[in-house]
């Protein structure tokens, strides 16, 4: 049975991730055009070429101050990435007889994903959503694509009476924790707020 | 017509339609009327995309309107052509139809 309302995931995406200066008119377009009869999956479809079309349009149209905020969040991630590297994961006889140690580097890995979604969200001002959307965006295809090549070299060389463990390791907990380091990029952003989001044209 | 000042096929039909509801043009009429007149459905969002990107070359004007119940109390915004987005439709037009004269493969009705 069609809902009196439209859709309210698709509205609160739409709210969160939509860059258009227009973005409320969009909303109420939608929703008038929802009213009139037009179906959910009608609604949803409109909704992620909505918020697709608004971000690439951004991104073009402040493609430096963008790529520039991009930059310098993945800098940050990248240091994070070569000190844990170096003191940490570098002597993995000691990281592993310490949880204590492997709790305050995912605690610090947390921080870091704030933080870098925070300043890519500061360096981009007006144009954040689009700035955080991409670098998140970015974040999550490298680790993906790292986690594969990963799997890939691990599945070569194992022992395959040992394939099942590390199969669940790669399939599941990896993909799971970067969507979650994802989120908190863009939760550092100011993306999952539930308070209402300011646009271009309210500044 | 400025450099920059130049009309995509779709731009040139949401300034066309535009003039065409006068009043009355706003998100959800605008990519009706066009789905109306090119037989295909128009996403609200590539409409809103181009509008805006006309908005920036000073070739439309909007203004926010009412809101409504049914629209879940949110705003309107109407768009409207500007006197410089009007000069650049009567110089496309005019460049069409010269691009258009002469052309006997265009000419006839098995076109």
């Amino acid at each position: 049975m069609r809902s009196a309302q439209p859709p309210i995931m698709a509205t609160w995406l739409l709210t969160q991730f939509g860059c258009s200066p227009n973005n409320d008119a969009v909303i109420g377009d939608l929703a008038e055009q929802y009213h009139q009869g037009q179906t959910s999956i009608w609604y949803w479809k409109q909704t992620l070429i909505a918020i697709i079309r608004s971000v690439f349009r951004e991104i073009g149209s402040h493609k430096w101050l963008v790529f520039r905020a991009v930059v310098v969040g993945w800098i940050m991630i990248g240091l994070f990435d070569i000190a844990r590297n170096v003191q940490v994961v570098g002597h993995p006889i000691v990281y592993r007889s310490h949880p204590e140690l492997q709790f305050i580097v995912a605690i610090l890995q947390i921080i870091i994903m704030v933080a870098s979604g925070w300043l890519v969200a500061r360096i981009s001002k007006a144009h954040h959503s689009a700035a955080v959307l991409l670098f998140a965006g970015s974040f999550l295809f490298y680790s993906l694509i790292s986690h594969l090549a990963k799997m890939s070299m691990v599945y070569a060389l194992s022992d395959p009476g040992h394939r099942s463990p590390l199969f669940l390791n790669f399939l599941i907990v990896s993909p799971l924790e970067a969507g979650l380091l994802a989120l908190l990029i863009l939760k550092g952003g100011g993306l999952l707020s539930t308070a209402p989001t300011r646009h271009r044209s309210d500044i | 017509m400025a450099k920059g000042d130049s009309l995509s096929n779709f731009e040139l039909m949401a300034m066309l339609v535009l003039i065409r509801l006068e009043d009355e043009a706003y998100g959800v009429p605008i990519s009706q009327e066009i789905a109306k007149q090119t037989g295909r459905d128009v996403p609200v969002g590539s409409v809103y995309a181009t509008l805006e990107r006309l908005e920036e070359k000073g070739l439309v004007k909007s203004e926010v309107g009412e809101p409504t119940p049914e629209r879940g109390g949110r705003a309107k915004r109407y768009f409207a052509v500007t006197g410089k987005g009007l000069r650049v439709i009567r110089e496309t037009q005019r460049t069409l139809i010269r691009l258009w004269k002469g052309l006997p493969q265009l000419e006839g009705r098995n076109v």
